[in-house]
């Protein structure tokens, strides 16, 4: 069974960019633009890994990151937090907030790729 | 008892001539008693010896001798006794003979008795006595005894004196003797005496009836005068003497008459000059009593000062109303008190020798002395002592007048400190500060102005201001005519020169200066040096480029985030879908054209998107130097609305624009005022942040004519965050002040925003209310208010580029 990733983020060109990066390669991949529809696509269904984008609109990936990992059932999923800034305190509060990686835009896609299959083991 | 002396003359004449006339006379009456009376007596002692020795005689003659014993014959015997018995001698006396044992031969009536012890009336043996006594005698002379005897036989009761002289015949031992009563022998005696007695107490009282008549004679016209003298005295000065002899006594009448009528004369004129008299001093005791009462009432109204005379020795003689009030002593309290209880110093040094020899020279004697109160209380005074002299010009005491000034050296110092103080403040004073006079002399410099003018306040003053100013006199009456005109200026910028004529630049502030009454006395100055502010202004204008400078780099610096940002997300998204393509050919999977072409597409939007971004940094990059020229307020306005509308639109903040069509241009620098609206807008964006719903940004652009101006231009820009505390609504454009976080903002925005403004003759406003958002108004003056000379010059511009 293909396993089932959640990309969060606001700009829709990057969603349909991970999307077809990723659903060629065998994955399920769910998309939102925003924190509250990321947490309403959460209740549907169980996602085996999420990237999140940090820089958005309303609740932004920090925050996000924080209210995923307060639900029981993902408390140990895989979450991968994508950001176009690469300060060294995003990273430091993206890893508070549970996240396992913390990645900058633009990232090769093959390693993003190897890092999720990675991720996923 | 009175004395002597003042006995009248009269007593005092028979004082002295009585005893004159007395004593010889009662001498004289003694010494005639006394021989008289001796003479008597001696007649009778011989009358009674010679009876005694005429029967020794006889008996002697009688004597015959038998056996060379004598006798006498008997016959011779009876002889003798009938002669001795016939001798009576005075009235009762008689002779006798007795034997030694006491027999009596021959006796008137007791012969042949024994009387040798019979006794007389004292009890003595007198007979026994004489026997004793005449055989002492042994024959030669006679012998005597006196015995008192009362004679029984007469009838006597009280004694009488009896004389016996006798002579003792030794052949017989007989003692033949004859005895008689003194009073029958002194009888005569006695009664002379008593003539003599009587006759010198009538010779007495016939010469002091002859005194006392003689005094009064000499002394009743004197008497008489005494008596009309001490009438006249009493003012009957009409009486005369009636006197009339020749002697003394009758010329002293005479005189004292003429005395009594020039006295009487004298009185006359006298009365009227007395009555003259009497009314002068009247008079003068009136003006006397005037200049009195004037002299007590100075004395007693004199409250503030103390008035004090004192003897020579200092004790107090007088001490008026002040005194008692200054000093506290009641005035029969200090009354003939020393006046060093007036004084803190002791008695030996409360005058020095110093003072006192100025004050024995006659000269006042001033002095500033601390006084003590009654109650001990201690103050300052201030005393005039003054030498007090008679007419003679003797000194006769001394005189103080003094005064409490407690309070006035208290006030004295107060000004005195007022003075230092306020004096002290004018010389702390960095500022210069000038006084003129009216003609523009300096009266008084403050050390600031010489340290501005790097001169000796002895040396300005006193000069003209004029000198020191750099435009000399023209500037001196610029100023004067501006004080005349307004009273007063402040912030007149002029320039100074000091002495080696270094030009300093000054801000001055003057005004008149008025003394209490309102009139114009002079000028006063304050002179800032400006030139370290000037020098500091030029630094801080360098400071606030280099500022600007940095700002803007950090401003880049977040641009560059925000721009990575922009360009990150398509970048990684034509990445990942160039990859996606290159995977499909090289795998040579099943991909569709048209999957192909989308993808492509989608590629060159984020190409344009990235080139965007691009192309607005250049013309970021561009307007870093203040270019100003015409300009219309919309191109600053889009361009920034350009660049952060991407960003507004991520965060969900809904952009409304209501901009008016022509607006009349304004002079400025269009990379300034994007930066300005850039910075607002970002700062808009950052408050909505703050709230997840409602995120509204309402941008105006709108035009507002002004009275005599070309109007101005208003870009407004509202938010409905949430607001701006009233607390810091003045401080946001404070340099570095800052509500967000650290590291998301600078704090120099707004201030740099306020100075790029300012630099365009605008201002920025800004409204706010806590929970209803906020509104910054960019307000620019606008060249031209004429829209239309506006549009027709819009118009020429398109004309010519057309």
């Amino acid at each position: 069974m293909a396993k089932k990733i959640l990309v969060v983020d606001d700009d829709d060109l990057v969603l349909i960019a991970l999307e077809a990066l990723l659903s060629p390669s065998g994955y399920d991949v769910t998309t939102a633009n925003n924190g509250d529809d990321a947490l309403e696509k959460l209740n549907k269904k169980k996602f085996d890994l999420m990237i999140l984008d940090i820089l958005m609109p309303g609740m932004n990936g920090f925050e996000l990151c924080g209210k995923i990992r307060e639900l029981d059932e993902y408390k140990a999923v895989p979450i991968i937090m994508l950001t176009a800034k690469s300060g060294i305190e995003d990273k430091k509060k993206g890893m508070e907030m549970g996240a396992n990686l913390f990645l900058p835009k633009p990232i090769a896609p093959q390693h993003l790729i190897d890092l999720i299959k990675k991720s996923l083991e | 008892m009175k004395k002597i002396s003042d006995w009248t003359i009269q007593n005092k004449l028979i004082l002295v001539i009585a005893p004159l006339v007395i004593i010889p006379l009662i001498l004289l009456a003694y010494f005639a008693t006394t021989q008289l009376n001796s003479a008597l007596k001696n007649g009778a002692e011989k009358d009674l010896d010679h009876v005694v020795n005429t029967i020794y005689a006889l008996c002697e003659i009688s004597l015959s001798s038998e056996n060379n014993k004598p006798f006498i014959p008997l016959t011779q015997l009876s002889k003798i006794k009938k002669v001795v018995k016939d001798i009576i001698i005075g009235e009762t006396g008689y002779p006798f003979i007795i034997d030694e044992k006491g027999n009596l031969i021959i006796h008137p009536t007791k012969e042949n008795e024994n009387i040798l012890y019979s006794q007389d009336s004292k009890g003595d043996y007198f007979i026994n006595e004489m026997i004793y006594k005449a055989i002492s005698l042994r024959g030669e002379g006679t012998g005597e005894i006196r015995y008192p005897w009362i004679n029984k036989e007469l009838g006597e009761k009280s004694p009488r004196m009896k004389i016996t002289r006798f002579r003792y015949l030794s052949q017989l031992g007989w003692v033949i003797a004859a005895g008689s009563y003194e009073g029958e022998i002194f009888g005569a005696v006695g009664r002379t005496q008593k003539a003599v007695f009587i006759l010198t107490i009538f010779t007495l009282t016939l010469m002091l009836a002859l005194v006392v008549f003689f005094a009064r004679f000499l002394t009743e016209p004197i008497l008489e005068l005494t008596h009309l003298s001490s009438r006249m005295a009493e003012g009957e000065l009409s009486l005369r003497v009636a006197i009339h002899q020749k002697d003394e006594i009758g010329q002293l009448a005479l005189s004292f008459n003429r005395m009594a009528a020039q006295i009487q004369e004298h009185t006359k004129n006298l009365e009227s000059l007395v009555k003259q008299r009497t009314q002068e001093l009247l008079e003068s005791k009136e003006k006397y009593k005037r200049i009195s009462t004037l002299l007590t009432n100075v004395l007693e109204s004199s409250t503030e000062y103390a008035i004090i005379a004192t003897d020579l020795q200092w004790k107090v003689l007088e001490f008026n109303t002040g005194a008692r009030k200054i000093f506290g002593w009641e005035k029969e309290e200090i009354l003939g008190e020393y006046l060093y209880k007036t004084y803190v110093e002791k008695k030996e040094s409360f005058i020095e020798w110093e003072e006192f020899s100025k004050l024995q020279a006659g000269n006042a004697l001033e002095k500033e002395v601390m006084r003590k109160e009654k109650n001990g209380e201690v103050f300052l005074s201030r005393a005039v002592i003054t030498a007090m002299r008679d007419m003679e010009g003797d000194l006769i005491g001394y005189l103080e007048i003094s005064r409490d000034i407690t309070e006035r050296k208290r006030l004295e110092w107060e000004l005195i400190e007022t003075k230092d103080y306020l004096e002290s403040i004018l010389e702390s004073s960095a500022d210069g500060i000038i006084t003129t006079n009216q003609k523009g002399t300096i009266t008084y410099v403050n050390r600031g102005l010489e340290e501005i003018l790097h001169d000796k306040k002895e040396r300005l003053i006193g000069s003209h201001v004029s000198l020191f100013y750099l435009d000399g006199i023209a500037e001196a009456r610029k100023i004067m005519n501006i004080l005349r005109r307004d009273q007063k200026f402040t912030n007149y910028e002029m320039t100074m020169a000091d002495k080696s004529g270094r030009e300093i630049p000054i801000n001055t502030s003057a005004s008149l200066l008025k003394n209490f009454k309102g009139e114009i006395i002079g000028t006063v100055g304050i002179f800032k040096d400006m030139t370290e502010k000037k020098r500091l202004e030029a630094a801080l204008r360098k400071a606030e480029a280099s500022l600007i400078q940095s700002a803007k780099m950090r401003e880049l610096g977040d641009l560059v985030a925000g721009v990575a940002h922009e360009i990150n997300n398509p970048l990684m998204a034509s990445q990942t879908l160039i990859f996606r393509i290159k995977e499909d050919y090289q795998q040579q999977k099943n991909c569709s054209h048209k999957k192909i072409i989308e993808f492509v597409d989608l590629i060159g939007r984020c190409n344009d998107r990235i080139a965007t971004i691009v192309n607005h940094l250049g013309e970021f990059s561009r307007g870093s130097e203040m270019k100003f020229e015409a300009l219309d307020i919309m191109i600053p306005l889009n361009n920034s609305l350009l660049i952060t509308g991407q960003m507004l639109l991520d965060h969900q903040v809904e952009v409304t624009k209501d901009f008016s069509g022509d607006l009349p241009k304004v002079m400025g620098s269009a990379s300034q005022l994007e930066q300005v609206f850039l910075n607002i807008i970002s700062n808009a964006r950052d408050a909505l942040d703050m709230q997840h719903s409602n995120k509204e940004l309402i941008i105006r652009s709108f035009y507002r004519a002004k009275n005599g101006t070309p109007g101005e231009i208003i870009i407004s820009f509202t938010d409905t965050g949430p607001g701006i505390p009233p607390e810091i609504k003045y401080k946001i454009f404070d340099p570095f002040f800052s509500t967000k976080a650290v590291g998301r903002g600078t704090g120099l925005g707004l201030s740099l925003c306020f100075g790029i403004v300012e630099k365009h003759a605008g201002r920025i406003e800004l409204d706010s209310e806590i929970g209803k958002g906020a509104t910054f108004r960019v307000i620019l003056p606008a060249i031209s208010s004429n829209l239309n000379l506006n549009k027709e010059e819009k118009n020429g511009k398109e004309d010519i580029s057309s």
